[in-house]
């Protein structure tokens, strides 16, 4: 009996991974659209497997005079991830939720500044599912 | 309940699942109960969730050549790593490093538009991206289509920006979190040697308070390598940063905030706080030492 419910949660637990893994693809791949040709990306690849209300949160330093477009998506259409922006003193810099969960947003720093940035799915999204972030910049 | 969660997890959690398909799949029943067992053990232990609560994400180094550009500094061949210092390479800890910082060099030649120079600096990417196992990031149709928009500069920078993150990606997905740090690492040495060597003649004050906002920088490279401090050649790279981080725990860093101004038309935000560094000149000319060293220690 114990060696059958540990095939089921084996069982289930690749099932659940899989689409996962795969929708990562075109999660990211969706969101270097948003992105554009106009930002150069930071070279880097920020994704989380995220289930109910987790939050995942990534910490940064943005350089004061540049121009920098931050993209976030989960799943297969956009208004599945929410994401807000935070300054060292906890200050909310910035929520796409206020805007429907808009998957790109464009910012301009006018001082060298640290961030947190912090995502979690949204109510329109299912259970779970692979976030994306990235962030390009130009001059 | 709100949990915290690390980007880099997921790969782990994957692995961790699917590794236990493949040897559910060799072995037999017996063998199946005991690596399950191994798989709730590791997904319990700390140091999976320890690899990141949170991610620290590392400025990319063209954004510091850039800016050596608008402040009017020349072009300075001498300030890169030599191409020709490639083949000395020969662990890939030295070479993870410094496909860092060749791509650093990359991108500040790009920046200058010096398309010989660039063009070289890209096929030594290209050759020890293969070095390491990671030629999928720099194929020779990629190879080809950056090479012939050598000329554009903002595709060039495009095209190079999206293969180091297919690359990162690779390594993060293949559970090579060190070899990424390690390419962090070089292209953050690189780019804040540039910004020491050059203000060290050519005055300007936005390269010294560049230097100074590397403090977090710094603090947060040195979180993303920690994890491997174990290891002889991360002990001794990482003993440098710590050295090189307390030179930076001197930088004060004065914040302000301001309401941000939006437009929402445009999709887009003005972040109006302000932050003010103080950094003194004796320890400009320290930092600027210990990166020199550092430096000449990953090139060789």
């Amino acid at each position: 009996m114990r060696k059958l419910l540990y095939i089921t949660f084996v069982f289930y637990g690749i099932l659940a991974a899989l689409p996962v893994s795969a929708q990562c693809d075109s999660t990211s791949s969706m969101c270097q659209d948003h992105l554009g040709t106009q930002y150069i990306s930071d070279g880097q690849s920020y994704k989380a497997l995220l289930i109910g209300d987790e939050v995942a949160e990534f910490n940064t330093t943005f350089f004061g005079g540049s121009k920098y477009r931050i993209a976030g998506c989960s799943g297969n259409s956009d208004g599945n991830l929410k994401w807000s922006m935070y300054d060292v003193k906890g200050n909310l810099l910035y929520t796409n939720n206020d805007y429907r969960n808009t998957p790109y947003w464009d910012f301009e720093f006018v001082s060298s500044i640290d961030i947190t940035i912090e995502a979690q799915l949204s109510s329109l999204s299912e259970g779970s599912g692979c976030a994306v972030l990235m962030i390009g910049f130009k001059r | 309940m709100r949990i915290r969660t690390d980007f880099r997890l997921f790969s782990s959690i994957s692995f961790c699942v699917l590794a236990t398909l493949l040897l559910a799949g060799c072995g037999g029943g017996n063998e199946l109960e005991s690596n399950v067992e191994t798989t709730e053990i590791n997904n319990a232990d700390p140091n999976v969730l320890e690899l990141g609560n949170t991610v620290f994400c590392i400025p990319s180094p063209v954004q510091t050549a850039i800016l050596i550009k608008d402040v009017g500094a020349s072009y300075d061949k001498a300030l890169m790593n030599s191409p020709g210092n490639h083949s000395s390479y020969s662990t890939d800890f030295q070479k993870a490093l410094n496909l860092g910082v060749y791509g650093a060099d990359l991108g500040y030649s790009t920046i200058y538009e010096q398309p010989q120079d660039g063009l070289q600096y890209l096929k030594t990417v290209q050759g020890l991206a293969d070095d390491i196992g990671v030629s999928s990031a720099f194929s020779p149709e990629i190879i080809k289509r950056i090479t012939d928009n050598i000329g554009d500069q903002d595709s060039l920078l495009n095209m190079v920006g999206n293969c180091y993150q297919a690359l990162n990606a690779f390594l993060q997905e293949n559970d090579r979190d060190d070899v990424c740090a390690l390419v962090l690492a070089g292209g953050w040495i690189e780019s804040t040697y540039f910004v020491t060597s050059i203000s060290g003649t050519f005055e300007s004050q936005e390269l010294i308070n560049r230097l100074a906002e590397q403090k977090t920088t710094l603090e947060n490279l040195i979180k993303i390598i920690e994890p491997f401090y174990n290891d002889p050649q991360f002990t001794e790279l990482l003993d440098e940063m710590y050295d090189l981080s307390d030179d930076f725990d001197h930088v004060t860093i004065e914040y302000m905030y301001e309401e941000p101004t939006v437009d929402e038309k445009n999709k887009k935000s003005v972040i109006n706080s302000k932050s003010k560094v103080t950094i003194a000149p004796e320890l400009i000319s320290s930092i600027r030492e210990k990166i020199a060293i550092l430096r000449e220690q990953v090139i060789g």
